[in-house]
């Protein structure tokens, strides 16, 4: 096969390969164009009987904003620790946070510790419960550690710990620092297991959550009933909902992916 | 103040200290938890009940649903983890050929879209597309394949295939993308040497790139199994149904219903336990091939 053809012949696996995996998202806007409903559905966004849908959306946003400040902090804090830690206590370090991926207590005991510290149907719970990216924390790890010269250099300069790596360090991992800040948000916009374990009230139930009833609406008593509270909830609302979560995800896609890239290319860059 | 010195010790741990208690509270706690499926259990000493012995896993083996469980648990862990792994190699080979052709790096975003979308929303997908009236019955009626509609999501024979093809379809982008990116950093000098002993970028690939490439990919699809099995909880309860209870239960939906719906707390924590067990296999062989990776690399 001639080099011009192979390339058009990539080039149409790849479109191929793509569209297969966009085809399911395109059923959600094949709903909303055959109901015939545009004209109401718009609009019915903002209905006040959408209220329900959009404090869901509330909520989920301020899990999003505070859950994605801590877990960005909580790894970066980590990673940089670690890669400061050496020897013994660096693998001690290493496995404490390894231990939990290949072991781990299960829904239940679960369950029973974050009931027996008060945190069910309490706000925190949302964010807490979320389990601490660690394979981000070594990948962060394996790149600071990288940064001994830069540390080194800001020694002399007579610059403390917190100053070398608030002023020094993260400010040369931009991609690194985005790429883990990007990954929080999309797992905390993403979030419905922790409400739907650990939380009763509807007032601090996520979107997820709600869009979740109203998909299984046949199926559960409560389903049903929040349907009648959203105004009928025909499949081209729950679709037109379910779009509205799934857009953000979309766009935090192409971020993930070049902030991936460009840190392969400083990296190739670096090693070269 | 000098890399590696007592003060940079201090902060290292002390910067280390959220991460330890969230692991704490949230990870090894409920590890310790797990001998309540030995106890009998109550609320107001939910750690320190009586001492039942293996009653409780005794109960929990006697439950035909259980059994099921445990066995689509592994069964869907060795299917989905198996096709995953073949489907998304394909796909990094086809865009890891086209970067060569074209000389750039080429990868398309949609293709890992699925991997950064809720369950609730990949779910609802699959209902839609699996359902009676859904897409992929009118593309069988309509093209003459069946006369009658198939009922994926409510015949237990049927559902197996939903369920691995949506764990294919959430999983695999992200997996291909990985796979992408380390084969990104293969050499031409590789792809040259391969032209001389006669190879196509295709053969090329697939005898020297993935077998320069297999360690990495071995120890990827170990670490992709075992998010696998932390995931196929919020699947089952998010795609399964009473209908197809039998195939649609893993490990965690079962211990969910049982547990936090039926309040047989002790019973499901046994639940939980063989839970553990049926994972580490998996994480055994991980760790281990972890550590021949990074011995090689030295």
């Amino acid at each position: 096969m001639k080099a011009p053809t192979r390339i058009v012949v990539a080039r149409v696996a790849g479109l191929i390969a793509a569209g297969l995996f966009l085809l399911p998202a395109a059923e959600l806007v094949a709903t909303i164009v055959r109901s015939h409903q545009l004209s109401h559905l718009l609009p019915s966004l903002r209905s006040s009987q959408s209220v329900v849908f959009w404090r869901g959306v509330a909520v989920q946003l301020v899990i999003t904003a505070t859950g994605t400040v801590f877990m960005t902090a909580v790894v970066l804090m980590a990673a940089y620790g670690l890669s400061l830690l050496h020897g013994r206590k660096g693998l001690v370090a290493r496995a404490v946070f390894v231990l939990p991926m290949v072991i781990n207590g299960g829904l239940i005991p679960t369950y029973i510790v974050v009931r027996t510290v008060g945190l069910i149907d309490h706000p925190l719970v949302l964010l807490l419960t979320e389990r601490v990216d660690v394979v981000l924390i070594l990948v962060a790890a394996a790149a600071f550690s990288r940064s001994s010269t830069l540390r080194e250099a800001a020694g002399i300069d007579g610059a403390g710990p917190a100053v070398t790596m608030l002023r020094i360090v993260f400010p040369a991992f931009p991609h690194l620092i985005g790429l883990i800040a990007a990954l929080s948000a999309l797992r905390y916009w993403n979030s419905w297991y922790p409400a739907f374990l650990f939380v009763h009230s509807a007032w601090l139930r996520p979107a997820q959550n709600i869009l979740r009833s109203m998909a299984q609406s046949t199926d559960s008593v409560h389903g049903a009933e929040l349907l009648r509270t959203i105004g009928g909830g025909s499949h081209a609302q729950v679709a037109l909902y379910a779009l509205l979560l799934l857009l953000p995800g979309i766009v935090f896609v192409g971020f993930v992916q070049s902030a991936v890239r460009s840190a392969f290319e400083t990296n190739n860059r670096r090693t070269t | 103040m000098k890399p590696g010195s007592r003060i940079e010790q201090y902060f290292a741990w002390l910067l280390l200290a959220p991460a330890f208690v969230s692991l704490f509270v949230f990870q090894y706690l409920p590890i310790g938890g797990l001998g309540i499926a030995f106890r009998e259990f109550s609320w107001r000493a939910p750690f320190g009940g009586q001492r039942v012995g293996l009653e409780n896993v005794r109960i929990i083996f006697g439950d035909a649903g259980f059994i099921d469980a445990v066995v689509n648990t592994v069964k869907y862990a060795i299917v989905a983890g198996l096709t995953v792994a073949a489907v998304a190699v394909t796909i990094a080979g086809v865009f890891h050929l086209k970067s060569i052709l074209t000389k750039r790096p080429s990868f398309s975003t949609w293709v890992m879209a699925p991997s950064f979308l809720s369950w609730v929303i990949v779910a609802l997908l699959a209902i839609r597309i699996f359902s009676l009236r859904g897409t992929l019955n009118v593309v069988l009626v309509y093209g003459g394949i069946v006369t009658d509609p198939v009922p994926f999501l409510s015949n237990a024979r049927l559902f197996p295939l939903v369920f691995i093809s949506t764990t294919v379809w959430k999983h695999t982008g992200l997996m291909a993308f990985i796979i992408w990116t380390l084969l990104q950093q293969s050499t031409p000098e590789m792809r040259e040497s391969a032209a001389i002993d006669g190879l196509g970028p295709v053969g090329a690939f697939f005898r020297i790139e993935l077998g320069w490439l297999r360690p990495q990919l071995f120890a990827l699809a170990l670490l992709f199994l075992l998010l696998l099995l932390d995931a196929f909880g919020e699947q089952a309860l998010s795609i399964g149904s009473a209908a197809v209870r039998n195939r649609a239960d893993v490990i965690e939906s079962y211990v969910y219903r049982v547990g936090i719906q039926r309040g047989r707390w002790a019973v499901a924590a046994a639940g939980s336990l063989i839970g553990t067990a049926v994972r580490l296999p998996v994480a055994a062989a991980l760790l281990l091939f972890s550590r021949r990776l990074a011995r090689s690399s030295r």
